[in-house]
């Protein structure tokens, strides 16, 4: 189990996480936030990139930069900017991935057959990096992060680069994954943890706001998330959430406590409580 | 093992790496042919140990490393300190005048006139050019080597797998490798086609001290005299071994400034800054009469190189000890291999962006 205790994280007098706790077991977990909002520095100090100003992070009561090469074999990491040797083919640097990831040289051939198998990449094993798509590179991504059999993988957003078929195939992927070991993804785009997330963890001003699931996150706002006309008057303690097509022409999704006139009430979606909680920030409310 | 041949052979795919030898070779290949009116000489004189005449002047036997003590000491007489330097060094010299004279090293007949010239050829212009070479491409394989996963992008992956930041102590390992290979290689070739040239034949076991060589320092014209007894052979191979240490050094100090700054291009101007500076303070500080630190300055790895030609000597206002080329790239190995450890230490702990 990955403990994260009362960590804070400063960049000289700027605090990018403050006091953040978590405990994170099985399961995927989606990190949840605007640009900015610390996903990847808390990402990049699970990775032991960077290290807590205060507190600590413990995998299994013991503290992941004492554990080093003990902890980074149980991790697979997934940057947010995925680096690669450009000249270099999938299997010639998932090759060099295998020897930092110390897997025996009998096995790392075998592995990256099956792990390119896994992402839908067995024909472009042999084309170098520099001539694949966007998509294709994110992954080979995926599948150097995978190369270990990881028990923790850390994946700072992912489905950067993906389209819409890769995307569901990724969350596929995921899932599937996910049973035995810890996934953590970081996204701002709700839709790729709404499905596959069993936890969604959530910051707000550099704080942690929520570990909760995507049912009690959104159970948040029963009864509090109407659609709308388009040319419907707006009051003042009605926010905008978002703005889409109905049966009927353009709809508006607002948030309002009191039921608005001609206004419908709809099941929270995981991005409504997302843009709600983060809309009511910037509002001040 | 594994890592340090993936990383090796980031170095052999290095295109720069091979162009910067290709014309290095090409500049050695010249400096060889534009000396070519030496090399008759050579020829001529090498084996016209007959054409000399008269006894073969045994130019050791009663000399005075004294007259040598008071030029010098006079030169720094502003320091008294560096002066007893200078007259110490002086004094334990003696003993080696004297050994010299007894073995005769200077009757050896090396390349008889050409002596001066063609030792000056092979030391102090094809052996500085190779080791200013060597010592580039050994900078270059280890800023290569050091900033090629920031230069990807690849350094979060690494750092966060099982190796880590371990791995850029196998990078420094396989970039002296390289370095050194790269050295053997640029020697071995340039060595090749000079021997192939000139006709070193039955010169080989001659003495380095011979009385046609000598040493000329501040228009001061002196016997070749060294700290050990060489012969020609013995001394291409103590110079080539002493230039793989210097090498060693350079490629060290470029590992430093990697490190401390985590820039390949930053580290790069630095470390130009920090050599041609130190060799521009030397002079500065000589020119000023400020020989404590002009000392100083000689220990520094550009002013060995600098002083190739008088490797093993007396070497004149450029040494105030015995040895002290040999001493200056040992101490600068260790001091050098501290730092590294230092950096090395520091990047363990350090946050990356």
């Amino acid at each position: 189990m990955l403990s994260v205790e009362r960590v804070t994280k400063c960049y000289g007098n700027l605090t990018a996480l403050e006091d953040i706790s978590l405990d994170l077991a099985q399961g995927v977990y989606g990190l949840l936030a605007p640009n900015g909002a610390g996903k990847s520095t808390l990402m990049k100090m699970l990775a032991t990139l960077l290290f807590p100003t205060k507190g600590r992070i413990l995998w299994d009561g013991e503290e992941i930069v004492a554990m080093g090469e003990r902890y980074r074999g149980l991790l697979g990491y997934l940057p947010q900017d995925f680096g690669y040797y450009p000249n270099s083919t999938p299997r010639q640097f998932m090759r060099y991935a295998a020897a930092l990831q110390k897997i025996p040289r009998a096995e790392t051939d075998r592995r990256i057959s099956r792990l390119l198998e896994l992402v839908g990449l067995p024909d472009a094993a042999d084309r170098k990096l520099k001539r694949l798509s966007g998509g294709m590179l994110q992954r080979v991504g995926i599948a150097v992060a995978m190369l270990n059999d990881p028990r923790l993988l850390i994946l700072d957003e992912p489905t950067a680069g993906l389209d819409p078929g890769e995307r569901v195939r990724f969350r596929n992927m995921i899932h599937s994954l996910a049973e035995d070991r810890i996934v953590i993804l970081s996204t701002h785009i709700v839709s790729d943890i709404e499905t596959i997330a069993g936890r969604i963890i959530m910051l707000r001003d550099h704080r942690l706001l929520c570990c909760d699931t995507p049912t009690q996150i959104c159970g948040r706002f029963r009864g509090k998330i109407f659609q709308l006309p388009a040319d419907a008057q707006i009051r003042p303690h009605q926010h905008v959430l978002s703005e889409g097509q109905g049966e009927n022409g353009t709809v508006l999704r607002v948030l309002s406590e009191m039921p608005p006139e001609d206004g419908v009430a709809v099941a929270p979606s995981l991005e409504d409580a997302f843009l709600a909680i983060y809309a009511l920030k910037r509002e001040g409310a | 093992m594994r890592l340090i041949a993936f990383e090796m052979k980031k170095v052999v795919c290095f295109p720069a790496l091979w162009t910067f030898l290709m014309l290095s070779l090409v500049l050695n290949g010249l400096l060889i042919l534009g000396n070519d009116d030496v090399r008759n000489y050579f020829d001529t004189e090498k084996d016209d140990s007959g054409a000399i005449m008269g006894a073969p002047e045994n130019v050791f036997e009663g000399y005075d490393t004294g007259v040598l003590a008071s030029f010098y000491a006079d030169i720094v007489r502003e320091s008294p300190t560096a002066a007893d330097w200078i007259r110490k060094k002086y004094s334990l010299l003696q003993p080696r005048a004297e050994q010299l004279a007894k073995s005769g090293a200077a009757l050896d007949h090396y390349a008889g006139k050409a002596t001066y010239e063609s030792h000056q050829l092979l030391f102090g212009i094809l052996m500085r050019a190779t080791l200013v070479e060597g010592s580039i491409c050994a900078m270059l394989v280890i800023l290569y080597l050091m900033g090629y996963e920031q230069l990807n992008r690849t350094e979060g992956q690494v750092c966060a797998s099982c190796k880590g930041r371990r791995l850029w102590m196998t990078k420094l390992a396989a970039a002296m490798l390289s370095a050194e290979a790269l050295y053997v290689l640029l020697a071995g070739m340039t060595l090749a086609f000079y021997l192939g040239r000139w006709d070193y034949g039955g010169i080989w076991g001659d003495s380095v001290s011979s009385r046609f060589n000598y040493l000329t320092d501040m228009l001061y014209k002196r016997p070749f005299l060294t700290w050990h007894d060489f012969t020609v052979g013995g001394y291409l191979a103590a110079s080539l071994s002493l230039g793989a240490g210097l090498v060693a050094v350079f490629g060290l100090l470029a590992a430093v400034c990697a490190m401390l700054l985590r820039n390949v291009y930053a580290a790069a101007l630095v470390l130009g800054t920090v050599l041609f500076g130190g060799i521009g303070l030397g002079s500065l500080f000589s020119q000023c009469r400020v020989w404590a630190a002009y000392f100083v300055m000689t220990l520094q790895p550009s002013a060995v190189w600098l002083d190739v030609n008088v490797w093993f000597t007396e070497s004149g206002i450029a040494a105030f000890i015995p040895w002290q080329e040999t001493v200056a790239v040992a101490l600068n190995l260790a001091v050098c291999s501290m730092a590294v450890c230092v950096m090395f230490r520091r990047f363990m702990r350090r946050d990356l962006s």
